[in-house]
């Protein structure tokens, strides 16, 4: 039977739902090669954070001004030339646009508000073919007010959906007082797609030192149920594609997120946990799911377990999250094998 | 328009200018004029355009030489062309200069003006060098300050092409060209909208091109020579008519008026001044604050200086005037007075009569010129003094310095003036410019800053001198009062009078971390009273306490500015503190909002740790004055080097100074209790060294930069060669830390043996040193002869035998024949008691000392070896005689402030090659093998210290020439120098630094001449790369071209070992 996994991405047309999420892989360009060769439908490419751009560029002053003002010969030891921005990541992008024929997707992450626009039209010249906008806020001042951070993001939004011609993502994370409203005043400025959701930056404490320390999380399966659940709600409420994103780990994570209403995900820890080979596999998985299944595209049933095609009035309520609790036992018997093969659980489960 | 005012130096507001106005330029660095090269550079590597909208093709030249040749160029090809230089850059560019005068061709060279080397160098600010310059036609326009200095700039450049006549443009080095100022900007519109565009048209019109052919002749004879020289006249008689159209035009344009010739003061006055520059600034304040004591006293400014304009001189000054002091700032030896005065004496010759005219000295390598000192001129004139005086010293040997009786405070009403003391790397320095910058952009006030460096090349202090005043600031001199003092070090209590000159109810800031009640207690008596006497006020701060708390590191600067703003009084205290905190918003806005909270919070806290310290009636503990030399160190320490160590070298008299230059070598070491610095023993236990001296150093302490590169060379070369060496230093890092007056680290031995030092100019010392030779070959020769024939005609048995050996030791340098020499010169000496007339036997006690043969060094950096003096270099290659020369190749012009030279290898960042260098390093080792003749070698001491060592013994060996190239790391490779080591076996391991020896001397035993000593590769080029801020630099400024050079830089170190090998 012929399987077609083919989706959408905002206004790109995707061979299969599984692009590869904004990560350090791209860093070595064979990877890129392989990422494509492997199957990965687009390559988001790794972001551009102007945090990190500000913090070289300063750090290179500092750098040149170490020997300044010593001796009267020389108020100076380097050319006061300016730290070039953005430029190293370009040039990367640019490459990485040569090397591959799938969509190449730019990943911005600004911390200025008139760097957004600026550094997504010095993006859209490398030729990439959409680009995700990191919506990021951490919060650590107890005046700010939750209005005064969505109107930023959104005028961020608006401004530079109004300069750049490229298809348009948001990626932003969960923590809003209510994350679907933000969504859907955003989905108001047609961006083309939203990924669900940004993983925030989480340091840990090491009890023995007695210090914080930042270890790299790889998302793991239960990480994802967020996005599940988010997909599910926005399904069909949004015109924006819904790219699911965390704790995609194998093909029936994949089918999960289309079932609640996803139009495609994004991947990365599991390519750094099991290799470049868990593409074909996570393909091979879902083919073989709708093969069982008798679907025949993914239209079949993306979006059969959304809040906007389930007739049952508790579905994605907090009457869920009661039952959950009144039944923890189940917990002692859960498997995610039973996912797949029994939604019911799945039900249950998608609120913890 | 409203005037914008701008906080700037001389040097960037003549840059600005230049770059503006010019097409090309072609630079070379010199000290003080590097920064204004480094600007029009740095302008054209961004790509900005001047005012006909194009960017400034920016060429560095190998010498300032050539930098005039490629001007003189540019100008008869037809491109408004500029180009900045002093001192003795300006000397090389004078037969250019006669050049492009006698062809007409319009170009500014603007000067930051330098004294010249005479009996030592000076990098400091006089007349010297354009003064020479005033005979080669080009129009000499002076700038007294910042603000002039870039209208001047803009008048030459007008003035330029309406008169055909080149214009050399200078202002004082240092004192404008690093002084930090606020002045009305001009724009660029504001140029154009001044610049007749016909002229350009004009000018285009006369550049050589084969569309419309002429010859610019190459040689006229005796019948028309003369003729061609008069043909110029009318151009200069036209000359001042038009400078002063152009100067009211920009009055007309900005509102400020000049004029060719300005007095100032009361049109009855009767006794003048007459000056050039700076001074003047300086003799107008004083006579404003004297004129308002009821004297009436006139001052005479001097712009235009060539063409010399009698008309319009004369037309300037009173005809009350009967009596005038002309001041030069510049020595003619032998002259009947200097330029200036014997220019306004032939002016006025003819058109006034009966005035009194003197000329007189002042302010030689930026000696002070105060209103003190300019009262005495005008006491000294007054009084009918001598004319050939001098100011500002103490001549106690012609008794022509005149005397400062009075100390007068001339500064306006309100002026607020602090000074700050520092040490080299604290950044006291960058924080008050920041600080000026703050004040001067932010507040109507009028801004000045000016800051000293010691000489030493690190932890040497720094005195920073700041004026804040409502007026304009005519004050052209250092703080002699002083409202503000702050003592970034308190290790300089006890050594430095810290408060000199503080006024009555100053204050005084100290950074320590002592207890409030125990501050007093660290002063010296003579502080305590001043404190008491003149009821300062004493603040004090534990500034590294702050700035480690809060995350600032060991940079005590910001805390220390933020405690200058809370108690100077420059501004009041809420005022000052919300400008440095909007100042950090500004700065540090785009860095994210956490890193202008932590910077807000050190301000707050720096602001909050401030105490005031009690200052008890009655307290009986003071600091002693620190010894600063060791006690009865002999007359040279005393008289010299004790005053120069507490910063009062201003009052060692002529009487105590040497005639020639020459002082003794070993005085270094009294900075250090007379200890002496430690030998290179391991030596000894090399193979190859014979018999080396290793009981004592002839090189310690030499202050150069800590972790410098070239040090550990200088060191080896010395302990091995020390006791017969002579040294030709070219002018750099090393003629700097090796030989500054009066610490000499170079160093004699228990014998009185030691390296025997001098430093010619930069761009001759391979000639220089070739000459030593040449002596020393002439004064063997001779001694030779004579010995000869002392052997056949001396009666005494002993000194008979003792010579016939001397000459069977003739060549060689054992200690044997050392000590034979000294039995030798005993010997002689016994003989000339008893013998009679004996010209034989006294022309070989004149030349005893050449018994033993000497080694000739010849030693500079890359700057001279591969660029300035790569001909003579060459062309000293390529002879038969036996000199030594130590290339110190750090790859860049490090003692002029990190430019970029041919042995900058390709990719490396550095100013003028700001987007990395395009071509790769010259392989200069390469090129001297190709004489045949010449020992070749190139070392790298942190790899392999032992094979550096084989290459000196074996270049000191060899009967011809020798080069050894010394890979030498300098902080202008930006990386930690502690890691200099680690780094230098990095450059051999990664296939980027050839180590190699290549003896032709071999060949004659049919061996390879090349023995290579390379290491092998193991490391990366990247790896190498990684370390250094010349190379990380480019990558994060035009990743891109890092790329492209960094594979190009790889194929480099390739060929470079490639064609090397091939040699063997």
């Amino acid at each position: 039977m012929n399987t077609n996994l083919s989706t959408t991405y905002g206004g790109l047309v995707l061979k299969n739902p599984i692009v590869i999420g904004a990560s350090n892989l791209v860093t070595n360009p064979e990877n890129l090669v392989q990422l494509e060769e492997a199957g990965a439908a687009a390559i988001v490419y790794k972001s551009l954070f102007e945090e990190q751009i500000e913090l070289e560029s300063f750090k290179m002053s500092q750098m040149q001004e170490v020997y300044s003002d010593w001796d009267s010969e020389h108020s100076s030891l380097f050319p006061p030339i300016a730290h070039a921005g953005p430029a190293e990541h370009l040039r990367q992008l640019k490459e990485a646009r040569k090397k591959i024929s799938i969509p190449l997707i730019g990943s911005l992450n600004c911390i200025n508000e008139d760097s957004w626009l600026e550094y997504a039209l010095k993006m859209e010249d490398t030729g990439i073919d959409a680009l995700e906008l990191n919506f990021y806020y951490t919060n650590t001042d107890f005046t700010v007010t939750a209005e005064s951070i969505e109107a930023k993001h959104l005028k961020t939004l608006e401004l530079v959906k109004a300069g750049v011609r490229l298809p348009l993502f948001v990626k932003l994370s969960p923590f809003y007082t209510n994350t679907l409203r933000l969504i859907s005043r955003m989905d108001d400025f047609d961006v083309d797609g939203f990924i669900l959701f940004n993983r925030l930056f989480q340091p840990d404490i090491d009890i023995e030192d007695e210090k914080h320390h930042y270890p790299y999380n790889f998302s793991s399966e239960s990480d994802n149920r967020l996005a599940l659940r988010y997909a599910g709600l926005l399904h069909k409420k949004i015109s924006g594609s819904i790219i699911a994103n965390t704790g995609i780990l194998h093909g029936k994570d994949v089918v999960k997120m289309l079932l609640a209403g996803a139009d495609a995900v994004q991947v990365v820890s599991a390519i750094y946990k099991k290799g470049i080979q868990t593409i074909p596999n996570m393909l091979q998985e879902i083919k073989a799911w709708m093969h069982r299944k008798d679907y025949k595209s993914i239209d079949d049933f993306q979006g059969k377990l959304s809040k906007h095609n389930l007739t049952d009035p508790y579905a994605y309520k907090r009457a869920q999250y009661v039952d959950i609790l009144l039944n923890s036992e189940l917990f002692m018997t859960y498997h995610p094998k039973h996912v797949i093969s029994n939604p019911e659980n799945d039900k249950k489960d998608s609120k913890r | 328009m409203e005037p914008k005012y701008i906080n700037t130096d001389g040097n960037t507001a003549v840059a600005n200018v230049a770059y503006g106005l010019s097409e090309v330029a072609a630079i070379y660095p010199i000290t003080p004029s590097s920064d204004m090269g480094e600007r029009a550079d740095g302008w054209s590597a961004e790509g900005r355009k001047n005012i006909f909208g194009e960017k400034v093709d920016v060429v560095q030249m190998q010498s300032e030489g050539g930098a005039a040749g490629a001007i003189h160029g540019a100008l008869s090809a037809g491109a408004l062309a500029t180009t900045f230089t002093a001192s003795q850059g300006l000397l090389l560019m004078l037969p250019n200069m006669f050049k492009i005068a006698g062809e007409m061709l319009p170009v500014v060279f603007h000067v930051s003006a330098r004294s010249l080397a005479c009996q030592a160098l000076s990098i400091f600010g006089d007349h010297s060098d354009v003064m020479v310059a005033r005979g080669t036609g080009f129009a000499m326009l002076a700038s007294s300050n910042v603000q002039e200095a870039q209208d001047m700039a803009v008048i030459a450049h007008l003035s330029t092409l309406e008169t055909k006549i080149p214009f050399l443009h200078f202002f004082d080095g240092f004192r404008t060209s690093h002084s930090i100022q606020k002045i009305m900007s001009i724009g660029y519109d504001q140029i154009r909208s001044m610049l007749d565009m016909k002229l350009v048209e004009d000018f285009r019109n006369m550049a050589l091109r084969p569309e419309a052919p002429v010859c610019k002749v190459g040689a006229q004879n005796p019948d028309v020579y003369f003729q061609g020289r008069e043909t110029v006249n009318r151009f200069y008689s036209a000359c001042p008519a038009i400078v002063q159209k152009n100067m009211d035009m920009l009055w007309e344009k900005t509102g400020r008026k000049y004029k060719l010739y300005e007095y100032i003061g009361p049109p009855d006055a009767e006794n003048v001044l007459i000056a050039i520059g700076s001074s003047t600034e300086t003799i107008e304040e004083t006579i404003h604050y004297l004129n308002k004591r009821g004297e009436k006293l006139g001052l005479l400014k001097v712009r235009l200086y060539r063409p010399f304009s009698v008309e319009d001189f004369v037309r300037e000054l009173p005809g009350s005037v009967r009596k005038i002091a002309v001041l030069d700032r510049t020595k003619e030896p032998g002259s009947i007075g200097e330029p200036l005065y014997l220019d306004v004496v032939a002016a006025l010759s003819n058109e006034r009569h009966g005035i009194r005219i003197i000329g007189g000295r002042y302010g030689l390598s930026s000696k002070e010129f105060t209103p003190s000192m300019v009262k005495a001129v005008y006491d000294h004139l007054e009084n009918d003094g001598w004319h050939n005086f001098t100011i500002g010293i103490n001549d106690d040997v012609t008794l022509r310095s005149i005397h400062v009786d009075e100390e007068i405070d001339t500064e306006q009403e309100g002026i607020v003036r602090c000074k700050f003391w520092g040490y080299g790397s604290d950044g006291t320095v960058s924080a008050n410019k920041n600080a000026i910058k703050i004040i001067g952009e932010n507040t109507d006030l009028f801004v000045q800053g000016y800051f000293q460096y010691d000489s030493n090349k690190s932890g040497g202090w720094t005195i920073s001198h700041l004026r804040f005043g409502k007026e304009k600031i005519q004050s052209e001199y250092l703080l002699n009062k002083t409202d503000f003092v702050a003592l970034h070090r308190p290790q300089y209590i006890g050594q430095y009078d810290i408060l000199e000159g503080i006024t009555e109810g100053g204050k005084f800031l100290i950074n320590t971390s002592q207890k409030p009640e125990n501050i007093f207690g660290l002063f010296t008596k003579d502080m305590q009273d001043t404190i008491r006497d003149k009821r300062i006020k004493v603040y004090a701060i534990d500034a590294s306490k702050i700035a480690r708390s809060a995350g600032l590191g060991g940079r005590i600067s910001s805390v220390m500015q933020t405690a200058f703003f809370k108690v100077s009084g420059v501004l009041p205290e809420q005022e000052a503190i919300d400008l440095i905190k909007k100042f950090v918003q500004k700065q540090f806005a785009r860095k994210g909002p956490e890193i202008v909270e932590m910077n807000w919070n050190a301000i707050d806290a720096a602001s909050a740790a401030v105490i005031a310290v009690p200052v008890p009636e009655e307290f009986n503990k003071y600091a002693e004055l620190s010894a600063v030399i060791p006690k009865d160190s002999g007359p040279f320490a005393e008289r010299i080097v004790e005053p120069i160590l507490r910063l009062k070298g201003d009052t060692i008299p002529v009487s105590y100074m040497p005639v020639n230059g020459a002082i003794p070598t070993g005085t270094k070491r009294l900075e250090h209790r007379g200890v002496p610095g430690n030998p290179a023993i391991w030596i000894e236990k090399l193979p190859f060294v014979n018999e080396p001296n290793i009981a004592e150093p002839y090189l310690e302490y030499p202050p150069s930069c800590s972790g410098c590169g070239e040090v550990p060379y200088i060191h080896l070369a010395t302990q091995l060669f020390g006791d017969r060496m002579i040294i030709a230093n070219a002018t750099g890092c090393t003629s700097i830390y090796g030989g500054t007056f009066p610490l000499i680290p170079y160093t004699k031995d228990k014998n009185g043996k030691g390296p025997a030092w001098a430093n010619s100019l930069f761009e001759d010392n391979a000639e220089f040193g070739f000459g030593m030779r040449l002596a020393v070959d002439a004064n063997r020769r001779q001694l030779k002869t004579n010995i000869e024939a002392l052997i056949r005609t001396c009666g005494v048995e002993d000194l008979q035998a003792a010579l016939a050996k001397s000459l069977m030791l003739f060549d060689e340098v054992t200690n044997e024949a050392k000590q034979h020499a000294d039995e030798v010169k005993r010997l002689l000496a016994e003989a000339r008691k008893t013998s009679g007339e004996d010209h034989v036997l006294d022309k070989i006690i004149e030349l005893q000392d050449y018994l033993v043969e000497k080694s000739i060094w010849i030693i500079g950096g890359d700057g001279w070896a591969y660029d300035i003096g790569f001909g003579g270099l060459d062309h000293v290659m390529a002879s038969d005689r036996n000199v030594n020369i130590l290339v110190l190749d750090t790859e860049v012009y490090s003692n002029t402030g990190g430019q970029a030279s041919k042995a900058t290898p390709r990719g490396a960042v550095a100013k003028y090659a700001s987007d990395g260098k395009k071509l790769g390093k010259k392989n200069l080792g390469l090129m001297m093998t190709t004489y045949g003749n010449a020992y070749v070698a190139s070392v790298n001491m942190g790899m392999d210290r032992e094979k550096s060592a084989l290459a000196l013994v074996e270049a000191e060996k060899h009967k011809g020439p020798s080069i050894v190239i010394a890979y030498s790391p300098c902080i202008a490779h930006g990386y930690d120098m502690k890691l200099t080591k680690k780094q230098s076996e990095k450059a051999a391991k990664c296939g980027y630094w050839p180590m190699y020896r290549y003896n032709p001397d071999l060949r004659k035993e049919n061996l390879s001449p090349l023995m290579w000593d390379g290491a092998e590769i193991d490391t990366t080029f990247e790896q190498y790369l990684e370390e250094e801020i010349r190379y990380k630099t480019l990558s994060m400024t035009n990743p891109e071209e890092s790329k492209r050079l960094f594979e190009k830089a790889k194929k480099d170190n390739e060929a470079r070992f490639k064609d090397i090998k091939q040699l063997s």
